[in-house]
């Protein structure tokens, strides 16, 4: 092993004590021999690990506690969320986009179904029809044809935007 | 580190307030130990400490126990403590205040003893000031908490190897700090 290895070593799984027995011994055969790497497993533990070992931990004031106590206490004061209230987090997690743009692709599709309506009424389109609106009126097509639930509309709409 | 029992973690999560305190005994010095040396004001880590349990008392429920109860709350301290670091930061720019701080360096007080502990603080603050809050955390969880690489990789959310490479930057790093920066005797 060239030294440059032997020091990244060094740095990690032979400071960490997390080499196999036979991979340290061949380690620590290097370190006789080679006093650059030597020199470098004394300085990367004074440096890096031995300050540290000798840190102490403070005690964490208890005013901590007391807040925490005092929040949980006071949710506890609080009703419990009724199952109509889990039902829309539950609704709100899932289905989850800012309410404008679920505004906004809700009234493009009103539009684009009355339109389109309209069109296969009419059940003849213009000549020069764009592949644009061609694509438009396939997906009102569909729409109107399944029963899709309204959650489904606002993200293909949004996706035929976007 | 006192080990939660299972029974424990179950009642907190029922809504005991006692079996949730026994958690919070049992973890909160080390949360607040790590906020602190990632954030050096107290006020921070005190905030940090009180978010991070409320946090845990919120999603205890989840907890499905495939990680340790231990290093599941050090990923919750991990992700507070770097998100307030984003805030302040934006507000104080933070990092300006924790290099000033730190760079009154140990070396520079005359009378100061080697020995004390006050003095080795003052070194650990210094060294940690060089590293990136990345390579800080991942060094606090390593030598001060002792977590095995594979903790700090549920912790951190990243795999061993980008694990070790992370400590082998922050080790080098800190070699690299002047000796006489430090006056730390060798
Ligand atoms: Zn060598």
């Amino acid at each position: 092993m060239k030294c440059e290895q032997i020091q990244e070593l060094i740095l990690t799984d032979y400071i960490d004590g997390r080499m196999a027995p036979q991979a340290k011994g061949e380690l620590e055969k290097h370190l006789m021999t080679c006093h650059e790497c030597l020199e470098f497993a004394r300085v990367a533990k004074a440096m890096a690990v031995e300050p540290f070992e000798k840190g102490t931990r403070e005690k964490t004031p208890e005013s901590v506690w007391m807040n925490i106590k005092e929040e949980l206490l006071s949710q506890e004061e609080q009703p419990a969320p009724g199952w109509l209230d889990r039902l829309r987090e539950v609704f709100h997690s899932q289905f989850a986009f800012p309410r404008p743009v679920a505004a906004f692709a809700g009234m493009c599709f009103v539009v684009m179904a009355v339109t389109l309506v309209h069109f296969s009424n009419i059940n003849r389109m213009p000549a020069q029809m764009s592949a644009e609106q061609d694509e438009v009126e396939y997906m009102a097509a569909l729409s109107v044809r399944s029963d899709v639930p309204t959650s489904g509309y606002g993200t293909s709409v949004e996706k035929y935007f976007l | 580190m006192q080990q939660v029992c299972d029974e424990v973690i179950k009642s907190a999560s029922d809504g005991d307030v006692g079996a949730f305190e026994e958690i919070y005994r049992a973890y909160a010095d080390y949360v607040f130990n790590f906020a602190l040396r990632m954030m050096r004001r107290r006020e921070d880590a005190e905030e940090v400490t009180q978010e991070v349990f409320l946090m845990v008392h919120r999603s205890l429920k989840n907890f499905r126990g495939q990680s340790s109860l231990k290093t599941w709350i050090y990923r919750i301290a991990v992700n507070t403590t770097s998100n307030h670091l984003k805030r302040t930061k934006a507000v104080r720019t933070q990092t300006v205040e924790y290099d000033e701080e730190a760079h009154a360096y140990p070396g520079k007080d005359e009378g100061a003893s080697r020995d004390t502990k006050e003095y080795n603080e003052r070194v650990i603050d210094a060294l940690l000031s060089e590293l990136t809050p990345d390579q800080r955390a991942c060094i606090l969880l390593r030598n001060m908490d002792g977590l095995t690489y594979e903790e700090i990789a549920q912790a951190l959310k990243i795999d061993i190897n980008a694990v070790r490479s992370r400590i082998k930057r922050a080790r080098f790093k800190l070699m690299a700090v002047k000796k006489e920066v430090l006056a730390y005797e060798m």
